[in-house]
Formats: C-alpha cells, structure tokens, sequence
C-alpha cells in the first residue's frame, strides 16, 4: 500500500515548493543578470579605458611625442584591470608596450586587430581601440565633407584582466546562496511553523474525533483561535459530537424500551407458542374427537356450500347413498331427496341461509331407491369475516319415530284387538259422512251392533277366546260391508256400522241382515266352535236424526229394542 | 568645449553702401517690359546654399527678376537670361552648360582660376563671374592688425604648390607692419612644420589650403598653437567654433545681398562685373579660446569697423 503523506508534511510541501521554486528562480535570474551586468560593466569600462586612451593618445601619435604616450599608457596601467598596454601606429606597428607586471604574459594581446576589435576568454579581456583624428568641420559649406574619412593615427591595444571580475562573481554567487540559505531557513522555519498551526489542530482535532469513534463523545475539541475556519470546524465538530451523544442517548433508551417490549413481547410469544401448542394439540385431539364424533354420529352429517352442494360429509352418508367420494362432492343436495320433497327442500336451504338455522323433514333416496325420512337440520357456516360460507347440519332417521306416531295414531283411533276405528275414530267418521249426505241430499246409515252372549263366552271360555271371537266377528262384519263402509268397536261387545251412503232403507236393512247372518254362523275359536247372535239397531239420517248424537242414541234404542224382541233380530228405529 | 558666441552684425559698411546702392537701384525706372528669370543652381539644397537662395529671393523680392532654384543635377532652364552657380559643384556643372550668362558665388578664388582653365570660353567674359568665398588677404591682415596690435609676426603652413594668397600676403604684410614666416608643409611632417611655425610666429594666419587644415588635422593643430600660446586666426565661422580665435566670413545672407546688386547690375548693363571679394562681412570670436590664451578680445563691431575703416584707407 502506498504511503500516505500528512498533512503536516504536505502543508509545508505546499508552502515549500513556491517558496522554493521563487527563490531558485530569483537567485538563478539575479545571478545571471549580475553576472551579464559585471560583464557588461567590465567591458564598458574597459572599453571606456580603452577609448579614453586612444583619445588621449591622439595628440601623443599627432605630434610624435612618446614620451607623453608613455604618460597615457601608464596611466591607463594605473587602472586595476589592466594588465597590458600596447600602442600602435598608423601601420599598426608597435610604439610602445607596457604591461603590469613581467608575469604577464603578451599571448593574448596579439590576437585582436582592426577587424577583430575583441577578444576574450574567461581570464582575460583584449580590446583593440582604433585612434582617429578627431574630426572638426572648417568649411561653412560642408562641401564634400564626407569624401573625407577620418583619419587614422594608431591604435591601442589593452589586455584587461577578469581576476577581480570573477573574485566579484565568486562573492556574488556566495552573497545569493547565502541570501537563498537564508530565504530556504526562514521559509523552512515558516512553514515548519504554518504546518505546525494548521496540521496541530486537525490532528488534535483527529485524536478527539477518534475518541468520537471508539464512542466517547463526551470529548471535545478546544477551540483553535489560531485558524478561523478550523476554530469553526472544532465548534461545528463539537455541536456534531452533542448532538451526536444526544441521539445516542434518545436510541440508547429507544432500544432499551424497544428491548423490554421485545422482551415481553417474546415472553408472550413464547407463551402463546406454547398456548398454540396446547391449542393445537387440543384442536387435534378436537379434531379428532370431532371425526370420531363426526364418524360416530348415527346420523347423516353434511356441509354443504351456499349453492347448496355437498363439499364434506361423514361415511354414513357416503354408505347411505352409496356414492363414491367423487360422485359427492359437489353434488347438489336437492339430488339426494326425493323428487316431491325438493321443493321443500330448496325453501329449507334458503331458509337456513336467511335466517341461520332452519329444520326439515324430507325423505331422502337411499342407494336402494327406498325413500327414508330424515329430519335435516342446518346451521350457516360462517368465514372470520361474517360471509356465509356454505351451512352444516345432520339427517336424523326418522322412520322409527314415524312409525311410533303412526302406530301411537293408530291406537288412538283403532281398537288393538280388532284393529276397527274407535269410537272416537268412528265419530270423526260420522261427522264427515253426516256433512256430506246434509252437502248431497243423501241418506246415510247407522247400526249399533251388539254381540250377544258374549259375557258367557267371554267368562267360560276365557278371555283369549273371548278376543277370538272378537276378532272373528270383526272379520265377518267387514266382509259385510264396502271398503267406504265403517265397522268401529265402541264398548267390550259393541260395534256401529256407518253406511255413508245409501240410496233407501232397504239397502241398508239388507246390509244389516246381512251381517246378522254371517255373525249367526258358527265358529271355530281355537278348537271351541262357538255360537253367538247379534242384535242390530239402525237409524237413518236425516229420517231418525240429523246429528250424530241423535243417531246414535236411535240406534242405540233400536238395538236395545232388537235386544228386547229376542235377540238376533235387526230393528229399525221407530219400527 | 569652448562656448562659441557666434555674432552677426549688419555693419555700418554694408547699412550705408549697400543699401544706399540698392535705393538707388530701386529708384531708377526701368522698363519692366517683361520679367527676367534668373536661375539659381545650388551645389547642395539645404543648409547655406539653402538660407544663400532664400535671402536672394527675398533681396530680389520687388523686382521684375524671378528666381528658379535648381539644383547641381538639375540643367538650368534655356529661358534663363542669368544663371547664378552657388558653390563650386554648381559652378563647374553651368561653367559647361550653355547658360549665357554665369556669376559663380560661395566659390574659392583657386576653384574659380581652375573653371576658368577648364573651360577657356568663359575667361574674359562679361557674362562670367564670381563672387569669391576667400576674403582678401587685407581684410585679414586688417583684423590682425586690429585684434592683435602687439602681435606682428604672422606664421603661415602651406603645401606646395603656394597658393595665390601666399603670394597675396608676401606683398601686403609689409603694409601692415606684419613680418611673415612661412613654412611648407609636405617637406618635414605637420607636426614638425607647425612647431617651426609656432616657434617664430605671435599669430598663426591660416590660408584655406585643405591639404594643411582639415577635419582630421584641425584639433591637433589647434591643441599645438594653444600648448604654444599663439592665437590662431581661421578662414571660417566653423574654423572659430572648431578653436581658431578669429575669423573673418561672410554669411549666405551678405552673399545674397551682393549677388542681389550684381544681378541688378547686369541686367541694367548686360554685363558682370569682373570677379570679386565678397563685399560684406562679418567676424567671429571664440572667447573660450581668448580666455584660455589669456588675449583680451575687442568686440566684433569694433573690429569690423576697425577692418573696414583699414580697408577704406587701403587704396
């Protein structure tokens, strides 16, 4: 990985560099303009020497005079630089030739001429200075002045040395590493220093917000007056941190709360986990329970869904039909009644519907084709959110209980030796036909119809006998009659006849006598061949009554009348 | 550097005798039948020859005379009933031209015998003359005489061959109470020339010979007469201002008045009067020079009219 520079060192990097860079800039750029500037001062100078002597020189050459050329010359030695002094005459032979000292050598001063004025080398500087008359115009006219070319005297030649020159660039170059040492120290101390005031702070800055990391946010940083913007970033740092700690805290006590609820709320879980677990088991067992009891049940259990198909049952109903599970489900429930009863049990499942329960007796075909009553009843099933869903209920057999009534009917109006109408029967009977012949103008008969000698019978023979006979004479009687006819067993021996409808007196006479006959026959009761007669009263409507008291007792008075006449005779009442 | 006081006075000279001539020029009726064109042909345009042009046209302002100024390249027009040559490269341009009348200003007495040698048709003519640039050696003397009363002996440089006011001088110094040494230059070198000079002279009288003074040699000439103490009398204003002490000049201007009268003069007579001195002039004084010879200077009026009055009682 690479490394990273801090910020300290970076900061100072950056006010370094431009210093840096400033300073090797300026001293290189004031080294070489001082360096150019000694040289061209140098060479100004020298020529300026180089010129004045040449100038001064002039009149010496005019007027021949060495002795004053040797004036000029050492004058011009007089001058630090100059090292050697060389004059020439107008055909550049030398007059005269100074140098400084013996050690200076004459190699360099030859190499300059007229058309080579400068020579030098990093040691010596050479210059050739020409020596001219110095022109002056006469002629007011300056005509043809500048046919004339000025004219030539001599030369000098000077070797000016460079020793001083470079000692002056040795020191300048000290004096500029000095001043960029110095210019390098102060901004090294500088920027040490700015680094310093600017990295101290966000380090420190740094360490606090590390504390802030490893949670402490009770730290704070201590204001930094030395940067304005970092003064403010420590107090930005520090309002972040409180409310930092804040919303710690707010969370610290939201989890702490949030925990206890959790807690709770687990405990619950965990409770209601086990309450499921015990519902379960109980739901299972209830279930289980519920088929055993489903599967137990007698009778027929059904739900059916809101179009009244069958969508669950027990094996009852699957062996009552005799249907396999396919041919069930979904079957419609007016199917399995019978065709007189859908009707009603189509009013029955919108009852339940409606309303919430409802119970019907309808008769279902069993698999056989044998209808079987059943006592269906339904409750509607609802969804948790209230729909209704469909209705359960059972069928409940109830052929026993019909026949209980029918029998517990029968014996309410049927005599139990004889199986004839009872009285009470009889008189229902009797109301029917008495409003019927007042309805159709007709006549209707009434016998009353007592067993003689049955008493004797009765007691010698025993009453098992006596109930033979009964039963035989019941036979016989309804033998006598038409099936519209009534025979009704009234008392111990006693019997009434009721012919609904007869067209005169004489058929219902001959009906009478008729039965006397059959009656007066003999018979075989149990091994006893018995005899017994009868006698019969009548009465007719509406001759001997209009209402059913009325009749009766004239029959009843005819027969007591027959009775009187001897017995085994029928009479009429009133005759 | 010597502070030069350059001084022009119109003299009394040139007030009463010239512009008395000039009235009465003017005052004569001449028949101004038409205008008569003068040429003036300049050696160089601009500087003298210049301000010599413009002060002719202004001298010949009220007359019937119009003045075409040409330069040295330039041929003169055919019309031209006069042709003034200012300068020697003028002069010896319509000295062979077919200019019928010809007056040669601002030249050299020696340039103007050259012309005449060269061209042989124009010598003794009335239609050829000049106006020399030389002064006359007396009016030099006179200034000597006038400048320098203490001073009698007059030292000459000259180159062979002599030149006419060598001649001139021999015979006039004696007039004038001068002795004159005379020295050759060419034989000994200038230097050595000048010192010989120096040595039996009080005044150093230069002759306008340009093979001894000239550009180049005229400083270290000047620097030898001021080391020997001897004043130097030169032959031109620019000669003071180089160092001379003294000269004695005419200006373009005092050319132009002359020349003014000499055309007025020929187109009266139709003939040029025959060569001559400048009439008019002026000195010039470099006091720098006179302070560092320690010479007390009289003032260039006063030498003026000394040098006219001398000039006036020469015959």
């Amino acid at each position: 990985m690479r490394k990273i520079a801090g910020i300290r060192q970076q900061t100072m990097l950056v006010a370094l560099i431009p210093i840096l860079l400033m300073a090797l800039l300026f001293g290189s750029y004031s080294i070489y303009e001082r360096f150019a500037d000694a040289d061209d001062a140098l060479f100004k100078n020298s020529t300026l020497v180089s010129q004045h002597l040449a100038s001064a020189s002039e009149y010496a050459l005019f007027s021949g005079n060495i002795g004053l050329l040797k004036q000029e010359v050492k004058a011009s030695l007089m001058q630090p630089e100059v090292n050697f002094v060389r004059v020439l005459d107008a055909d550049a032979n030398p007059l005269i030739a100074e140098r400084k000292d013996e050690s200076v050598s004459s190699a360099a001063i030859d190499r300059v001429k007229a058309n080579a004025p400068v020579f030098q080398d990093n040691k010596l500087l050479v210059l050739y200075a020409p020596i001219f008359a110095t022109q002056l115009s006469l002629d007011d006219l300056n005509e043809g002045s500048e046919e004339k070319p000025p004219k030539l005297l001599g030369a000098v030649v000077i070797e000016f040395s460079k020793r001083h020159l470079n000692q002056q660039k040795i020191e300048m170059l000290f004096i500029n590493l000095m001043v960029m040492l110095g210019v390098l120290i102060i901004s090294l101390v500088a920027a040490l220093w700015l680094a310093r005031r600017i990295s101290n702070p966000i380090l420190s800055m740094g360490v606090i917000i590390h504390k802030f990391g490893s949670g402490n946010l009770g730290a704070r940083i201590p204001p930094q007056p030395a940067v304005r913007e970092l003064n403010e970033l420590a107090y930005n740092i520090n309002n972040m941190a409180e409310q930092l700690a804040e919303d710690r805290n707010t969370l610290e006590q939201r989890i702490q709360i949030a925990t206890q609820d959790l807690r709770v709320k687990k405990e619950e879980a965990e409770q209601a986990h086990l309450e499921m677990i015990a519902l379960n088991e109980k739901l299972s067992f209830a279930l289980t329970e519920l088929e055993t009891i489903i599967e137990a049940n007698p009778d027929l259990l059904y739900v059916l869904n809101t179009q009244g198909q069958l969508i669950k049952w027990n094996s009852n109903l699957k062996t009552f039909f005799g249907l396999t599970h396919s041919q069930l489900i979904n079957r419609g429930a007016l199917e399995f009644f019978c065709a007189e009863d859908q009707f009603n049990v189509a009013e029955w499942m919108n009852e339940i519907l409606s309303s919430g329960s409802s119970t019907l007796e309808a008769r279902c075909v069993r698999h056989d084709g044998k209808l079987v009553p059943y006592l269906c009843n339904g409750v509607v099933l609802k969804n948790p959110a209230g729909e209704v869903i469909g209705f359960t209920g059972t069928g409940r057999d109830i052929t026993e209980r019909i026949e209980a009534a029918e029998r517990m009917r029968h014996m309410a109006h049927y005599d139990a030796l004889t199986d004839l109408p009872n009285r009470a029967l009889f008189s229902d009977r009797l109301q029917l036909a008495l409003a019927t012949a007042n309805r159709d103008r007709k006549h209707l008969a009434l016998m009353f119809i007592d067993l003689d000698k049955f008493k004797q019978i009765n007691d010698t023979l025993g009453h098992h006998v006596g109930d033979l006979l009964l039963q035989e004479a019941t036979r016989r009687m309804l033998d006598c009659v038409r099936e519209s006819d009534t025979v009704a067993r009234i008392g111990g021996d006693e019997f009434i006849v009721l012919l609904p409808a007869v067209e005169k007196q004489e058929d219902a006479m001959l009906v009478a006598e008729k039965i006397r006959h059959a009656l007066c026959q003999p018979l075989n009761l149990d091994g006893n061949v018995v005899r017994i007669s009868t006698s019969i009263g009548m009465a007719i409507y509406p001759k001997h009554g209009s209402s059913e008291h009325e009749l009766i007792n004239n029959a009843d008075n005819a027969m007591y009348a027959a009775k009187s006449a001897g017995r085994n005779i029928v009479r009429m009442h009133g005759e | 550097m010597a502070a030069l006081r350059p001084f022009l006075l119109r003299k009394a000279a040139r007030l009463l005798l010239g512009g008395a001539a000039c009235w009465l020029l003017l005052s004569i009726p001449v028949a101004r039948a038409e205008p008569i064109q003068v040429s003036v042909v300049l050696s160089e345009s601009g500087g003298a020859y210049s301000e010599f042009a413009d002060a002719l046209r202004e001298n010949l302002l009220n007359s019937n005379v119009t003045v075409n100024v040409v330069d040295a390249n330039t041929q003169p027009p055919s019309s031209s009933r006069l042709v003034i040559a200012v300068g020697m490269k003028a002069a010896s341009m319509v000295a062979g031209s077919n200019a019928p009348a010809v007056l040669n200003v601002m030249l050299p007495q020696a340039g103007y015998k050259k012309l005449l040698h060269d061209f042989p048709r124009r010598e003794n003519s009335t239609s050829f003359s000049s106006i020399y640039l030389d002064q006359p050696v007396e009016r030099q003397l006179s200034l000597i005489a006038a400048a320098f009363p203490e001073r009698t002996r007059i030292g000459i440089l000259f180159e062979s061959p002599p030149p006419d006011e060598l001649e001139q001088l021999r015979q006039k110094v004696s007039e004038y109470g001068f002795s004159l040494y005379e020295q050759e230059v060419g034989k000994i070198a200038l230097f050595e020339s000048l010192q010989k000079v120096l040595q039996h002279s009080d005044v150093l009288l230069a002759l306008p010979t340009p093979a001894v003074y000239n550009s180049s040699t005229v400083r270290n000439i000047l620097l030898s007469t001021y080391q020997a103490g001897i004043p130097l009398v030169g032959f031109s204003s620019s000669f003071v201002k180089a160092g001379a002490m003294y000269a004695v000049f005419t200006s373009p201007a005092q050319f132009a008045t002359q020349t003014a009268v000499t055309i007025r003069k020929y187109i009266e007579s139709g003939i040029l009067p025959p060569a001559q001195y400048p009439r008019y002039f002026e000195v010039a004084v470099n006091d720098r020079v006179a302070q560092s010879l320690k010479i007390d200077i009289k003032s260039q009026d006063e030498l003026v009219r000394k040098i006219s009055t001398t000039k006036r009682q020469m015959p």
